[in-house]
């Protein structure tokens, strides 16, 4: 008789634990509220104990199940909350909502496979909120290695969908993460008024990001003043933390008149949230003098519009240039493209583009830059820039730039 | 069509249970190969497909299609669903006598429009 004393005991412990769950619960709907606004206050885990002792009480009651599911997802306990939801599906019955709440957590454990599966039928059992679906099925294609089928699915979305902006959002984001980039360009600059025969710039690039330093290889051809030269460079960008980073450069040519035979660059960047701020220096070595460029900058992003400001202290001997560029950029992240106004005012010699002639004085310019994405993965950028330029003292003509750059993403 | 459906991952087995359930499809699920074997042998008449996982508790994947050709013969068809993605795994799943194999992860019309493929061919 002995034995059967524990037996006795757990069947009376069972059913005096059944008892008072059920009697604990006075009002549900009451107890239901409670939850609720514990939760609205983030009290998570106070509102998991009540909803656990509702769910006892209550066992067959599936909106108690599925919000406790809820709460324990945004505790982010993940195991307890796919327990809670699995009860929750039959071979019959597998509710909106909890599919819902399924691909969430799915996509918070990073289970693409899962998520794969469970957007397909989403997909297929819930046909009005198909597009809804499509982005997280796209993001499992995606995570899967499915990128083309990703895209493909993707740009199937109705620019009249709600859920349009989102997948243009993630299209572009999925297309950035491709890590080559090439580019050729060309600039022309013209005179006129008195006018000279005009420069010739081209440059072939390649850029590979996505690697612990990020670089871009870079050939300049330069012909000015029937002068022509090759110049090489290389730019790096490591990575220090989370918001900053190095840009360095180097470039190489032989003694000529068009490029610097050597110039150097370093800056530090730093971004904090919508802004960011930079501080650097730049050494050009030409064959009759040596000039350190002093610069900065500071920008900063409000919406889709970028406000930049940079300034230039250059020394050339013992002569001192300042040079102010103001840059107002609009951008369309979903297109990945931007229209750039750009003022400047100084002695800095246009772009890349560094020559000998540091002697100039005050120069104007004005300009405008246009990035536009054709074909996910083709960029065209033609740039246009206007400079009234004091090339001798007191004495003013027009400098025409006319630059296109043409870009492939692989 | 009558499916037997075998997979130890407890979501995936009841969201493709759904699933198939939701395609008019009749699903008998089970999370092991033991139980499957067991109602396979009892119920070879009744049943139109075999999907099962290649990694199984208590008898593997390959059991469950070994036993199944062995009494259905070449009458009942059967779809493998593997993780391996490995080719060596394919073919001897192949070897074994399964029509279909889909890699896992997979979308859930992949596996419906192989269901349809088979459905079409028998």
């Amino acid at each position: 008789m002995k034995k059967s004393y524990p037996l006795l005991f757990y069947f009376l412990f069972f059913y005096i634990s059944i008892f008072q769950a059920t009697a604990q619960v006075q009002d549900p709907e009451k107890e239901f509220k409670i939850a609720r606004e514990l939760a609205a206050q983030n009290e998570y885990n106070e509102a998991i104990v009540n909803m656990a002792h509702l769910v006892s009480a209550y066992p067959e009651n599936r909106e108690y199940r599925l919000y406790l599911g809820r709460l324990y997802f945004w505790n982010q306990d993940y195991d307890d909350s796919k327990k809670v939801l699995q009860s929750l599906i039959s071979g019959e019955n597998l509710e909106q909502e909890v599919l819902d709440l399924l691909l969430q957590l799915d996509l918070a454990t990073r289970d693409y496979p899962g998520l794969l599966l469970k957007s397909g039928i989403a997909i297929e059992v819930f046909p009005k909120d198909k597009d809804q679906y499509t982005i997280y099925n796209a993001i499992a294609l995606e995570k899967t290695g499915e990128t083309g089928l990703a895209l493909q699915n993707l740009s199937r979305i109705s620019r009249k969908s709600e859920a349009f902006e989102t997948a243009a959002y993630l299209r572009s984001e999925i297309l950035q993460s491709q890590k080559n980039l090439l580019t050729v360009g060309y600039l022309n600059t013209s005179f006129s008024n008195p006018g000279s025969s005009p420069w010739h710039l081209a440059n072939v690039e390649y850029a590979r990001k996505g690697i612990l330093i990020p670089f871009t290889l870079r050939l300049n051809y330069g012909n000015t003043f029937g002068n022509s030269a090759l110049q090489g460079e290389v730019d790096a960008y490591p990575k220090l933390t989370s918001n900053s980073y190095f840009y360095l450069n180097l470039g190489l040519s032989d003694n000529n008149p068009v490029f610097p035979s050597l110039r150097l660059g370093g800056e530090y960047y730093y971004n904090f949230n919508k802004i960011s701020s930079s501080a650097g220096v730049r050494y050009l070595k030409f064959s009759s003098a040596e000039v350190f460029m002093f610069t900065g900058s500071i920008s900063a992003i409000v919406r889709d519009y970028q406000l930049g400001y940079r300034p230039f202290l250059i020394s050339e001997g013992n002569t001192w240039f300042v040079s102010h560029a103001l840059k107002l950029r609009r951008s369309v992240f979903n297109s990945e493209s931007f229209v750039q106004l750009d003022l400047q005012y100084g002695g800095l010699p246009f772009y890349f583009v560094i020559s000998n002639d540091l002697s100039q004085l005050n120069s104007y310019r004005a300009g405008i830059n246009f990035r536009i994405r054709l074909l996910d993965n083709f960029f065209i950028q033609p740039i246009f820039m206007y400079e009234l330029e004091e090339f001798t003292p007191n004495e003013y003509r027009n400098r025409f730039n006319a630059q296109l750059n043409l870009s492939s993403r692989f | 069509m009558n499916i037997v459906l075998v997979e130890d991952d407890e979501m995936l087995l009841k969201s493709l249970t759904f699933f198939l359930n939701t395609n008019s499809h009749k699903v008998i699920p089970f999370n092991n190969g033991l139980d499957a074997i067991s109602y396979i042998e009892s119920h070879f008449d009744a049943i139109d497909l075999v999907i099962t996982d290649l990694n199984l508790p208590f008898a593997g994947g390959q059991q469950v299609i070994h036993t199944t050709r062995k009494i259905t013969g070449i009458d009942l068809p059967i779809i493998v669903l593997t993780s391996s993605g490995v080719e060596s795994t394919e073919l001897e799943v192949f070897d074994l006598g399964a029509d279909e194999f889909i890699a896992k992860p997979f979308s859930p019309n992949v596996l419906l429009k192989r269901i349809e493929k088979l459905k079409i061919k028998n």
